[in-house]
């Protein structure tokens, strides 16, 4: 069997836009 | 190929369900195998020769696995240490960011402030934010009054940008403390969603940690905001019930700090701005890569997926088809929300400050209001111009990528 591998994302934390 | 050792970098394994989340937390890139991939990368740690590994491989799933063509794409990834010793870098996920993770503060002394106690504790602050909302209706933000406290437009705009900062400024402390209390460092950048600029916490090497302990970090933010909004609070109703008798401007300045950060925390709950209740979301439902996912699902109920992204979706995982499904339409209505208001409500703000400012600059640099045009223009807009300068980098690479 192949193993299968899968992306995974970025993980980001925002911040209101200051204005 | 066979019986060779592979000599692994310093890799995170996190099982989780029946797969295990793979990773490089020096690069930031992680990916997810099923468990079968976690046994013969555990194997390779140890040593073991890859034709060992295929046969620890083997009793485990019960059947030969591939473990050449496994090795050949941990190779791709960058996760086989070519003994080159060169210093890699970590993969960009903001077009302006540090290029170094932040240690920091070390686990022990950042654990209480992230602790049951300190979580009760953060609760607590939100739920007397909501109540005195409710109890005292007054003291809801009224944008137009509460925005300008002093006369002067200008001015008003000059002090709210620095608390806006600070207060910012803190949010991304909160997630920095709580990813240190957690063990997982973070690094600080600039991004833009559509045509807001914002501040982002890179927090990827969450995935080195399991499920449960992702959640400090993408809430830390919104902690610190509980924190700060319900201390405002209070003060107006100490003001309000005659406990504190400041000068006026100092409630207006109170109000228009409550307006900035209850703004500030509703903004997290548009999901579809990629925020941090976004993330909360995808651990919650245990996607991989949802934001993606949501692109090809999108364009694949509009007829628009090419044989390649067909092959991209057809791989997902099925918590990311399950979530892509309905979060898509999330994602279009949010899109097509924002840029209404942006048409509507931002531009005519915008295009005001650029006809106040042409009218102070006729003036010439000789009188005082043609510097003063100038610096309310300059942080009034600036965010706006950065933002705009960063879209049109990010198109022109894709257009040239394509091209």
């Amino acid at each position: 069997m192949k193993i299968e591998v899968r992306k995974v994302e970025a993980v980001k934390a925002t911040a209101a836009p200051p204005v | 190929m066979s019986g060779t050792t592979v000599p692994l970098r310093a890799l995170t394994l996190v099982p989780e369900g029946d797969e295990v989340v793979v990773g490089d937390p020096e690069t930031g890139t992680f990916v997810t195998v099923p468990a079968v991939g976690g046994v013969v990368i555990s194997a390779l740690r140890r040593g073991a020769t890859t034709d060992e590994a295929a046969a620890e491989a083997e009793a485990f799933a019960g059947e030969p696995v591939d473990v050449p063509a496994f090795v050949q794409v941990l190779t791709e990834l960058g996760f086989v240490d070519d003994r080159t010793g060169e210093e890699r870098e970590a993969v960009r996920t903001a077009p302006i960011q540090f290029r170094r993770w932040m240690g920091g503060v070390s686990q022990r002394p950042a654990r209480p402030f992230f602790g049951p106690v300190a979580w009760t504790v953060y609760a607590a602050c939100a739920l007397f934010s909501a109540g005195v909302f409710v109890v005292s209706p007054s003291l809801f933000p009224q944008p137009a009054r509460d925005a300008f406290p002093l006369g002067d437009i200008g001015l008003s705009a000059l002090l709210l940008a620095p608390f806006a900062l600070a207060s910012t400024a803190l949010h991304e402390c909160g997630h920095w403390l709580a990813a240190c209390a957690a063990g997982v460092r973070s690094r600080f950048g600039i991004d833009r969603r559509m045509m807001l600029l914002v501040f982002e916490t890179d927090l990827t090497q969450v995935w080195t940690v399991p499920r449960r302990q992702r959640y400090a970090p993408l809430l830390g933010g919104l902690a610190v905001d509980a924190v700060l909004l319900s201390l405002l609070l209070s003060g107006r109703l100490m003001v309000q019930a005659g406990l504190w008798t400041p000068p006026p401007t100092v409630d207006a300045l109170l109000a228009v700090w409550v307006y900035v950060k209850l703004t500030g925390m509703l903004w997290q709950c548009m999901i579809f701005l990629r925020t941090d209740l976004y993330a909360v979301l995808v651990n919650a439902l245990g996607c991989r890569d949802l934001w993606r996912v949501k692109s090809l699902m999108l364009r694949q109920a509009f007829g628009r997926l090419s044989p390649g992204q067909a092959a991209e979706l057809a791989r997902a995982s099925a918590a990311d088809r399950r979530a892509g499904r309905w979060f898509r339409w999330v994602w279009l209505a949010g899109f097509v929300g924002v840029l209404g208001w942006f048409a509507f409500f931002l531009l005519p703000v915008i295009v005001t400050v650029l006809q106040w400012t042409a009218a102070g600059l006729a003036l010439g640099p000789l009188t005082g209001r043609f510097w003063y045009s100038l610096l309310c223009a300059a942080l009034l807009l600036s965010p706006q111009t950065l933002a705009a300068a960063l879209a049109v980098k990010e198109y022109a690479r894709r257009f040239r990528q394509r091209a």
